[in-house]
């Protein structure tokens, strides 16, 4: 019995195992049909690398030389942002120094113009008298300032301030003006 | 960052080292499939230029080998069934009107870059091309014709044994004919 074509296939191929290569070799030996098509499957091999084919080595040239001017363009690209620079020592310490100096200069500014107006310079007499509050009570005894409370107040207590003593505290939260 | 990785691979890698040593299996491999040189320099161009700008390199020789050849199959597909659309767009106009008298199957390609084993395996299902030429001219085994062309290898084995007993006949015909 002729075995499946396709193992005659698999056979060129050498694509099977050394008991069906057996079987093979001793059925051909005693089939002309199947011997006829293994010698027409190993004829169609043969034909295949026989044939003419084009130049590989100019089409290879040619498609190397597209595809270079390609790598030529991604490299230019990637060496702007990978690229090394070369300094010498000295200016590269002036640099930092230089970098070190602008960077000390603008903390320094910032430091003072902190979004605060710049105080003027005064006096002990001054300091006194903002500190004993005389200025504040001149202007609301002479009507120049006036506190406008809401009509229901509504305050709400927010917690202890702690930089009161404790019986400060008790004294102002027994009166019925608290402070907000 | 896909960018950094992309440049990484083509810098570090000896991708001329790559390109030489498998550009002329991929070639012969298209040229084989898609039947005409023009095509094939088209389709290998642009398997290289896929692998160039991949964001990340392949492990090893051969994995790269079988990517590539699976680019190959699939554009050479892509670029089969372009063809025949136009054919049938051509063979519509040719029923609707005159031509420019250029007959639909007019060969478009150079006298030299055909012969009577590329004309049999023109004649095969794309399937069947793809499989055989894999196996002769890129002399891969079973396994790796499965791998690339996506399919097993027992069908493999079926779609190589098909494609020869049809080029037996188409070869062994063509030779009377030329005789």
């Amino acid at each position: 019995m002729c075995p499946e074509s396709t193992l005659l296939s698999s056979y060129v191929d050498n694509e099977i195992g050394p008991a069906d290569a057996r079987r093979v070799e001793r059925h051909v030996g005693e089939c002309h049909a199947c011997r006829e098509l293994l010698r027409a499957y190993q004829a169609v091999s043969h034909t295949l690398l026989e044939s003419r084919e084009p130049d590989v080595s100019a089409a290879g040239d040619r498609i190397w030389r597209r595809l270079d001017s390609v790598r030529s363009a991604l490299r230019r690209r990637a060496s702007f942002w990978t690229s090394g620079v070369r300094v010498p020592a000295p200016v590269a310490v002036a640099l930092m120094a230089g970098v070190t100096l602008i960077i000390t200069s603008v903390a320094m500014w910032a430091r003072v113009n902190d979004g605060r107006p710049e105080l003027p310079a005064f006096g002990a007499a001054a300091v006194s008298a903002v500190a004993s509050g005389a200025q504040p009570v001149q202007w609301l005894e002479q009507g120049a300032i006036v506190i406008q409370l809401p009509d229901e107040p509504q305050f709400i207590q927010r917690g202890k301030p702690t930089i009161l003593r404790e019986a400060e505290f008790s004294a102002a939260t027994a009166q019925s003006a608290v402070l907000p | 960052m896909v960018r950094s990785k992309t440049e990484r691979w083509w810098r570090d890698s000896d991708f001329g080292g790559v390109y030489r040593e498998l550009f002329p299996l991929i070639f012969r491999v298209a040229f084989r499939i898609a039947g005409e040189r023009g095509v094939a320099e088209d389709l290998a161009h642009e398997a290289f230029l896929r692998l160039l700008n991949r964001d990340t390199p392949l492990p090893s020789v051969d994995e790269t080998k079988y990517w590539l050849l699976r680019v190959v199959r699939n554009l050479s597909l892509n670029y089969e069934k372009r063809r025949a659309r136009e054919r049938r767009a051509v063979g519509r106009l040719e029923q609707e009107g005159p031509t420019l008298g250029l007959p639909a199957d007019a060969p478009l390609m150079a006298a030299a870059d055909r012969d009577a084993v590329q004309e049999a395996l023109n004649e095969l299902p794309h399937n069947m091309r793809a499989a055989i030429v894999l196996r002769e001219y890129g002399g891969m085994n079973y396994r790796d014709i499965a791998s690339v062309l996506g399919i097993s290898e027992g069908n493999v084995k079926v779609r190589l044994h098909r494609a020869r007993r049809h080029l037996a006949r188409l070869l062994t015909d063509g030779v009377r004919h030329v005789s």
